[in-house]
């Protein structure tokens, strides 16, 4: 090699260390199913908590964004939210190493997103920023819970059992078993016999029901999951197996689906923060 | 200056709309599901009439029951031994706004009786340590225009199965419409089964199916359940045929013709495994994906998926719908 390209292949080098140099991390925290409302940046952090967020930023040293998005919507409509709001905030805020949280169906939110590149075009340059991805009690393979909806169908019912499995709305639908088993074979990556996905997912299943006497909300989810019925392991919502049916198991929690979204009976904030 | 790098920049990936990838080392193919996966049901629904409302427990553990809009507090019940004050009843909070379930801890076998809750009221309940379970599916899980939909379920308690039970079954559209009741025949065996050759509506999307399911058990002692599925009635927005391959080199190139009945943004995926093993199974080699949008009428597909030698291979061939989800036509081919 001349002298030249010598100098060239060490200016290459010094402009690639500098670029490394400035890699900047951030946190995306995506929700999970529930109204309208979670289209409101306020209600999407109340949904994770304050402390939830301290803790996984870290005492808010890390660059976070929460995403926001209409709860009741399918998870490609959702994707192209989340995405619009990553796209702008990595790229307004110079962040290149991104870890994404997410909580129950914002863990199909994100499959969604990596397994179809093509189909946003701020798919790609996202899933190029991602480092990996920490799925909270995802229904990769869909909920009981959510079947419950279509069992109802056509019934009068309001009140608690509705407002914790959701109206029958499109993301009710998509979380269905029948539904997501349709989206796992032709639209999602990441399960047994698929391509695999291009980031690492690292998923945290749920396994308590009785976490805390003092919230009523406990009873609820363990009467869901009895009249869901709910196989084998589950959170009151979310079933182990489908859970881990995609990626890595990082660990199982005794957190049920109220309190594992939080930073309080089990300190999952804490662990997330490891990452860091 | 700035515009025309961001165009550079950006303008690229909007135009790649093919990705290629390879499977992990190991990793099996595995066929798309036929049918709905099987649910399984240990609880069911009931409308109060102006008495009230019967409840059928079978005595295997306890019982869970919710009352229609969620306010169980003003509900009364009555056990089968006509006692309204057993102590094994228990109104129990399930929300910081004070709604109620009412849980028995362990039902006798035989007709609880619901009071105070208002004509038309939906009580749901739930026996979760009962070995009494409905299971259902229904087929095909992707139904295309003209397909028959298979709903079958099956009634079991522990190992025995529950034959001479009334199983029916509501098709509920994506719109919300119920279609009338359907009656599915013992099969024998505890299973029951309907086939139907058309819907009560052409409308497209996941359509419900909604079970239920009453008799007795081996035992004299009666029973209810309820469960659901759902199936995709896909749009037959498009055709796919005459699949072709051939390898270059390292690359295997497959065309398809398509038949575009509804013009839209399609995806061409093609999915490669390895011939079957002794064991029957596949081994996933490659994939490619190639997003396109597609007229009216009749057009070549092509994909390069590169890393696949051999030419002896099988290629599981779809053409995806990205405008209103749904899978427009699947075909395979082995060589």
């Amino acid at each position: 090699m001349s002298k030249r390209g010598v100098l060239f292949f060490i200016l290459i080098l010094t402009l690639l260390a500098a670029a490394a140099a400035e890699a900047k991390t951030g946190v995306v925290f995506i929700h999970g199913k529930g109204g309208t409302d979670l289209a409101n940046p306020s209600v999407a952090r109340a949904y994770w908590t304050d402390d939830m967020i301290r803790a996984t930023t870290k005492g808010y040293a890390i660059p976070y964004l929460i995403c926001s998005y209409d709860g009741t919507q399918y998870m490609w409509v959702a994707g192209g939210t989340v995405a619009g709001q990553i796209y702008n905030w990595m790229n307004a805020n110079a962040i290149d190493d991104i870890v994404i949280e997410t909580h129950s169906f914002g863990g199909v939110v994100i499959r969604w997103i990596l397994s179809n590149p093509t189909y946003d075009y701020r798919y790609q340059p996202i899933i190029n920023r991602i480092r990996w991805v920490n799925s909270i009690a995802p229904p990769n393979k869909g909920s009981e819970a959510a079947d419950l909806a279509g069992t109802l169908s056509g019934s009068w019912l309001t009140g608690w059992l509705v407002d914790l499995v959701g109206q029958k709305n499109n993301s009710t639908t998509n979380c269905t078993t029948s539904s997501m088993a349709y989206y796992n074979q032709y639209y999602l990556k990441g399960t047994s016999g698929r391509p695999s996905l291009p980031k690492t997912i690292y998923n945290i299943a749920g396994y308590g029901l009785w976490n805390d006497f003092a919230h009523s909300e406990d009873y609820g989810l363990a009467t869901l999951s009895g009249i869901a019925g709910l196989p084998g392991e589950d959170d009151g919502m979310v079933a182990q197996y489908s859970a881990q049916s995609v990626g890595v198991a990082w660990f199982t929690t005794e957190a049920n689906h109220h309190h594992n979204r939080r930073n309080d009976y089990r300190k999952i904030g804490d662990a997330l923060a490891t990452d860091f | 200056m700035k515009r025309i790098l961001f165009t550079l920049l950006f303008a690229a990936p909007m135009l790649a709309q093919t990705v290629t990838g390879k499977f992990a080392q190991g990793e099996s193919y595995v066929e798309p599901q036929r049918n709905a996966p099987p649910a399984t049901s240990r609880m069911f629904i009931r409308g109060a009439d102006g008495q009230g409302v019967d409840l059928p427990a079978t005595g295997q553990g306890g019982m869970l029951i919710v009352v229609g809009d969620g306010h169980a507090s003003s509900a009364k019940l009555r056990t089968p031994a006509g006692d309204s004050t057993s102590r094994s009843v228990q109104h129990v909070a399930v929300d910081a706004d004070g709604h109620e379930v009412v849980h028995i801890d362990r039902t006798i076998a035989g007709r609880y009786h619901v009071t105070g809750i208002g004509s038309g009221t939906t009580v749901v309940a739930a026996e979760p340590d009962s070995t009494l379970t409905l299971t259902t599916t229904v087929g095909p899980l992707s139904r295309m225009p003209g397909d028959p939909l298979t709903l079958h379920a099956t009634l079991r308690d522990g190992d025995d199965a529950i034959d001479g039970a009334r199983v029916v079954a509501h098709l509920v559209a994506p719109d919300g419409k119920i279609g009338d009741e359907l009656a599915l025949a013992s099969k024998g065996n505890g299973e029951y089964e309907a086939t139907i050759n058309d819907l009560p509506s052409s409308t497209n999307g996941f359509w419900s199916v909604r079970y239920d399911a009453g008799g007795f058990n081996a035992h004299g002692v009666e029973f209810a359940r309820s469960g659901s599925n759902e199936f995709m009635n896909e749009r037959g927005s498009a055709r796919i045929g005459n699949v072709r391959m051939t390898v270059d080199g390292d690359t295997l190139h497959v065309t398809a013709d398509a038949d575009v009945l509804q013009p839209g943004r399609y995806r061409f995926d093609v999915i490669v495994a390895s011939r079957k093993d002794a064991n029957g199974e596949r081994r996933g080699i490659a994939w490619g994906e190639s997003e396109q949008t597609l007229d009216h009428g009749t057009k070549q597909l092509a994909i390069d998926i590169p890393g696949v030698r051999a030419s002896d291979v099988f290629v599981d061939v779809r053409l995806l719908n990205l405008d209103a989800m749904g899978l427009a036509g699947r075909v395979t081919l082995e060589k």
